[in-house]
């Protein structure tokens, strides 16, 4: 993986981020937490856009892993996307060196925080997983 | 498919794809053994806080296991961080061992952050990218207890 497909991965995930927040946000209790984490997720995609000369464009909708049809599917979900982020910046980390890669190691670490907020069970090496829930 | 086997998988596939791998590198020593002793160390830790306090096993066992797994990623001993590899560690009560914890675990998160970013291998700083990424994890699980 060159560095160009890592970004382009990076901003496809954090669509999906983007999307599965805008979808779920509003049925979690959590919503201050929930609305950070959408801010931050459109900054992120931003960013590792710019980096691209052709950024893949946000698709109208993304396949859910999970329904979010109540608060305790949305916050799965929402732990669904965060681990799910977490090898898209690691492999960002493996083709990026200095302070590009630290800032990739910390976007994993702030990923793999999020999913365990939001519910996720501690992983050895985080991932997006359906039904690891506590 | 193990979750042994489902791991090493990757390692083996993208260090055949890299060109930089040199095991021979000293800075892809350096940060490998950096964190091989990290992690030898809060297995220690771990297992030291579980021996004194064994109503905590269910919280700290998984967590206990994801550094074994960690270790083993890394080519550690199976048997580093067993009683030999430090002295056991003194806990007054299960909230101080789980705060302390949480602070070892912060510890260890930033510093599996530096040994990646200081690793020359590629595929080795994405194993100590997933590494930070589940030790960041560990301290959100402990604060949230």
């Amino acid at each position: 993986m060159n560095h160009d497909e890592a970004q382009t991965a990076v901003v496809r995930g954090e669509d999906a981020a983007v999307y599965a927040y805008s979808i779920a946000g509003p049925r979690v209790p959590a919503q201050r937490r929930a609305l950070s984490a959408l801010d931050a997720h459109r900054q992120a995609r931003d960013l590792a856009a710019a980096t691209l000369s052709a950024p893949p464009p946000p698709a109208s909708a993304y396949a859910l892993p999970i329904q979010p049809d109540t608060p305790t599917h949305a916050r799965e979900l929402l732990a669904h996307v965060e681990n799910a982020l977490v090898p898209v910046y690691a492999d960002l980390a493996a083709v990026t060196t200095g302070d590009a890669r630290r800032r990739a190691v910390i976007a994993a670490q702030v990923c793999a925080s999020r999913a365990v907020a939001w519910g996720a069970l501690t992983q050895a090496f985080p991932q997006g997983q359906v039904g690891s829930q506590k | 498919m193990t979750r042994r086997v489902a791991l090493v998988l990757p390692l083996v596939t993208a260090a055949a794809c890299s060109s930089s791998t040199d095991p021979s590198s000293p800075s892809l020593e350096a940060a490998r053994s950096a964190s091989v002793e990290d992690e030898a160390r809060l297995i220690v830790r771990y297992n030291s806080a579980i021996t004194t306090f064994p109503q905590l096993q269910a919280q700290l066992g998984p967590i206990l296991d994801e550094h074994r797994a960690h270790l083993s990623a890394l080519g550690g001993a199976p048997d580093s961080g067993t009683a030999t590899s430090g002295p056991a560690v003194e806990w007054s009560t299960p909230e101080r061992a789980i705060a302390e914890l949480a602070n070892a675990e912060k510890a260890a998160s930033v510093q599996r952050l530096d040994d990646c970013v200081a690793a020359s291998d590629a595929q080795l700083a994405r194993t100590l990218a997933l590494i930070a990424a589940s030790e960041a994890g560990h301290v959100a699980s402990l604060l949230r207890s």
